[in-house]
C-alpha cells in the first residue's frame, strides 16, 4: 500500500474538478430547488392532517428526515465509480491504469474522492442553509447515538461502493453500462428512502426493499439517527449492513478477476 | 530478456449492426508469434494499421492476457505479477495521454513518483536530466493542456522514463511530430540505448525511425510475424527493383533485355532485381562499355516494406 499516492490522487481529482467549478453551483442549486420541492409536499400532506402524526412520525421528524437526507447522500454517494469505470474502458484509458505497481480500482476510488470532497463541501451549504431556514432539526438521544449514526453511515459509504464498483465492473462485458445503471437508479431512488422515507410505503413494499441492499445505504442510517429502534435493532441493522458488504465485495472480486481477462482496450 | 512464444490474441468482432444478435466472429489478431529480445536490443516492430502492433505490445506489457502462448520479461509473466512487471517498464503509447490534462507536468510527475516509490534523492536527479535532455523547461508551469502536441509528447516520455525502467515500450511514439521533435526523441531513445541499455521495443509507421535507430526489425502482418533480422538482410529479401546509373566513355553500346531503359548522353538508367538473376545483365554491359562511373541505388526502405505486406496479402488470399 501506498498512502501517498492515493492522497495526491484525489488531490488531484479535486483540482481538477474545481475546473469545472460552475457545473457544481448548478448542482448546488438542483439540490436546493429540490429539498424545496419535497419540503413543500411535506407541508401540504401534514396541513392536511392538522400536522397530526402520520404513520406516527411528527412534522418535525418528516422534516428534519429530509434535510439529513441531503447529508447522508452526499457522504454515502461513491457515484462516478461506475461511470468513471466506464468510461475507462469505452476511452481504452483502461489500459494506463494496469501500468501501475498499484490496485486499479484503489486508484479508481482515490480519484473518486477528490470528486466528493467537493461535492461533499457544497452538500454541506446546502444542509446548513436548510437547518437554519427550518430552525434547527431534531439531534440523535445521546452521543453514543450519534457515534452508532456515524459509524452506520461509513457502513452505508461502503455498500454504495461496493455496489458502484460491481455495475462498473460489467462494463468489461458490455461496454456500456450506463443503462443497466439508469435502471437500477431508478430502483435506488424509490427503495432506499432518498426521496419517500420507507415508514410510509405500504407493508410489502417495505419487505421488498428488505431484500435489496439499498435500504442499508440511505434509510439505515437516517432511522439510527432519529431514533426509535431498540438496541438489539441496530444490531440487527448494522449486522445487515455488513452482510451487504460482504456480499457484494466477495460478487465483485469474483466478476473482477473474470473481467480483467477479457480486458479489450478499445481505441487502438 | 523479453520472451515470446506461439502468442495469439483473438478479439470479437461484430460485423452486423442488429443489436440483437449475439453472434461474433472471431478476429485473429495476434496469430503464433514468438521472438526474444535481449537485453540492450533496439528493436523495430512495424506493420500496417490494423497488423496486431499495438496488441502484441499490450501483452508484453501485462495489460491484455494473451489466448495462446505466453510471454515472460526477465521471467515474469507480465499478466500474472503485474505489479512486478509494472515496475520495470516503462510505456508510452502516442495515442493515450498518460498526463493530468489541467495540471502542470510537475504534478503527473510527483505522483509518479509516489506510484513508482522512487527515492527523493533519485527522484531529483533524474527529473533534472530528463528536463535537460527533453528540454522541458519553456513549458514547465503550463497546464498540460495548453501545450502543443510535441511539447507534451516530451513530457509523456519523461513520465514514462522517470522510474528508470530497463525496458521500455513505445508504440508510435513519434505520431505527429514535426521534423525537429523526432530528431530529438530519436536522439535521446539512442543515447538511453546506449548509456543506459535500456531495452527499447518500438513500434511505428516512419520507417525512418526504424533505419535510424534500429539494429534489428520484425514486421508483422495480419497478426503473422513475417520478418524478424537486420535491416540490411530485409532489403536483400525484397523483391523491389535497385535502379543502377553507369556513365560511359563514348557511345554506349546497350544489350537486351534491360528494363526501364533510358538514356540521356553518355549516361545510362535501368532496373536491376537481383532475385530474378539479373547481376548478370550489369556484368555484362560493363564488359562491353568503358565504364567512368557506376552507381546503384537500392529501392527506398518504404518499397521494400510495401512489397513485403503486398506478399503476405497475396499469400494470405491463396
Amino acid at each position: 500500500m501506498n498512502g501517498t499516492s492515493y492522497l495526491l490522487l484525489a488531490y488531484y481529482s479535486l483540482k481538477e474538478s474545481l475546473v469545472y467549478i460552475k457545473n457544481t453551483m448548478v448542482f448546488l442549486l438542483f439540490s436546493a430547488f429540490g429539498l424545496l420541492i419535497q419540503y413543500s409536499a411535506w407541508y401540504a400532506l401534514y396541513w392536511s392532517v392538522d400536522f397530526m402524526p402520520v404513520m406516527g412520525r411528527s412534522f418535525e421528524t418528516m422534516l428534519s428526515y429530509q434535510i439529513l437526507m441531503v447529508l447522508i447522500r452526499s457522504f454515502t454517494d461513491a457515484n462516478g465509480i461506475s461511470r468513471q469505470l466506464e468510461q475507462r474502458m469505452v476511452s481504452g484509458e483502461i489500459a494506463l491504469d494496469f501500468l501501475r505497481p498499484v490496485a486499479p480500482r484503489g486508484m479508481l476510488i482515490a480519484r473518486s474522492w477528490g470528486e466528493k470532497i467537493f461535492q461533499m463541501a457544497t452538500d454541506l451549504v446546502v444542509f446548513s442553509v436548510a437547518v437554519l431556514a427550518v430552525g434547527g432539526i431534531q439531534s440523535p438521544a445521546s452521543i453514543e447515538m450519534m457515534g452508532l449514526f456515524l459509524l452506520s453511515l461509513c457502513l452505508g459509504y461502503l455498500i454504495n461502493l461496493m455496489f458502484e464498483l460491481l455495475m462498473g465492473t460489467f462494463a468489461f462485458w458490455f461496454v456500456g453500462v450506463n443503462t443497466l445503471k439508469w435502471f437500477i437508479d431508478f430502483f435506488q431512488l424509490a427503495m432506499s428512502g432518498a426521496i419517500v422515507p420507507l415508514w410510509l410505503l405500504p407493508d410489502w413494499l417495505q419487505f421488498c426493499t428488505k431484500l435489496l441492499p439499498f435500504q442499508a445505504i440511505l434509510y439505515a442510517p437516517a432511522q439510527i439517527y432519529l431514533g426509535g429502534m431498540s438496541n438489539m435493532e441496530i444490531v440487527q441493522t448494522m449486522g445487515l449492513q455488513v452482510f451487504w458488504i460482504l456480499l457484494l465485495m466477495g460478487l465483485q472480486e469474483l466478476l473482477w478477476r473474470r473481467g480483467k481477462r477479457r480486458i479489450v482496450v478499445l481505441g487502438g | 530478456m523479453i520472451e515470446a512464444s506461439h502468442l495469439c490474441k483473438n478479439y470479437p468482432i461484430k460485423n452486423h449492426n442488429n443489436p440483437f444478435r449475439k453472434d461474433r466472429q472471431l478476429r485473429c489478431a495476434v496469430d503464433d508469434i514468438s521472438f526474444t529480445v535481449s537485453p540492450g536490443e533496439l528493436v523495430g516492430y512495424i506493420g500496417p494499421n490494423g497488423a496486431g502492433k499495438s496488441t502484441t505490445i499490450k501483452m508484453l506489457t501485462g495489460i491484455l492476457l494473451p489466448d495462446g502462448g505466453m510471454v515472460r520479461v526477465d521471467g515474469i509473466d507480465p499478466f500474472y505479477q503485474r505489479k512486478q512487471n509494472c515496475r520495470k517498464i516503462g510505456v508510452l503509447f502516442g495515442q493515450r495521454s498518460q498526463l493530468w490534462w489541467h495540471l502542470r507536468l510537475d504534478d503527473t510527475y510527483r505522483l509518479l513518483k509516489h506510484l513508482y516509490e522512487i527515492p527523493d534523492e533519485q527522484y531529483r536527479k533524474r527529473l533534472s536530466v530528463l528536463r535537460e535532455m527533453l528540454e522541458l523547461d519553456s513549458f514547465w508551469d503550463q497546464p498540460v493542456r495548453q501545450l502543443s502536441l510535441g511539447q507534451r509528447m516530451r513530457g509523456e516520455l519523461a513520465a514514462a522514463l522517470l522510474h528508470s525502467p530497463s525496458y521500455l515500450y513505445l508504440d508510435e511514439p513519434t505520431v505527429g511530430m514535426d521534423v525537429l521533435v523526432k530528431e530529438r526523441i530519436r536522439e535521446l531513445l539512442k543515447e538511453l540505448n546506449r548509456q543506459d541499455g535500456v531495452t527499447i521495443l518500438l513500434t511505428t509507421h516512419d520507417l525512418e525511425d526504424v533505419e535510424r535507430l534500429c539494429s534489428r526489425v520484425m514486421v508483422i502482418n495480419h497478426g503473422k510475424l513475417l520478418y524478424d533480422g537486420t535491416m540490411a538482410q530485409l532489403r536483400s529479401r525484397c523483391t523491389a527493383d535497385a535502379t543502377v546509373t553507369i556513365d560511359i566513355q563514348g557511345e554506349p553500346t546497350i544489350i537486351d533485355g534491360l528494363r526501364n531503359f533510358r538514356q540521356k548522353g553518355n549516361q545510362i538508367t535501368f532496373s536491376l532485381n537481383r532475385r530474378l538473376g539479373e547481376g548478370q545483365l550489369l556484368a555484362q554491359i560493363v564488359g562491353c562499355n568503358h565504364v567512368r562511373d557506376i552507381t546503384i541505388q537500392e529501392p527506398p526502405i518504404e518499397e521494400v516494406v510495401r512489397d513485403l505486406y503486398q506478399r503476405s496479402g497475396e499469400e494470405e488470399q491463396r
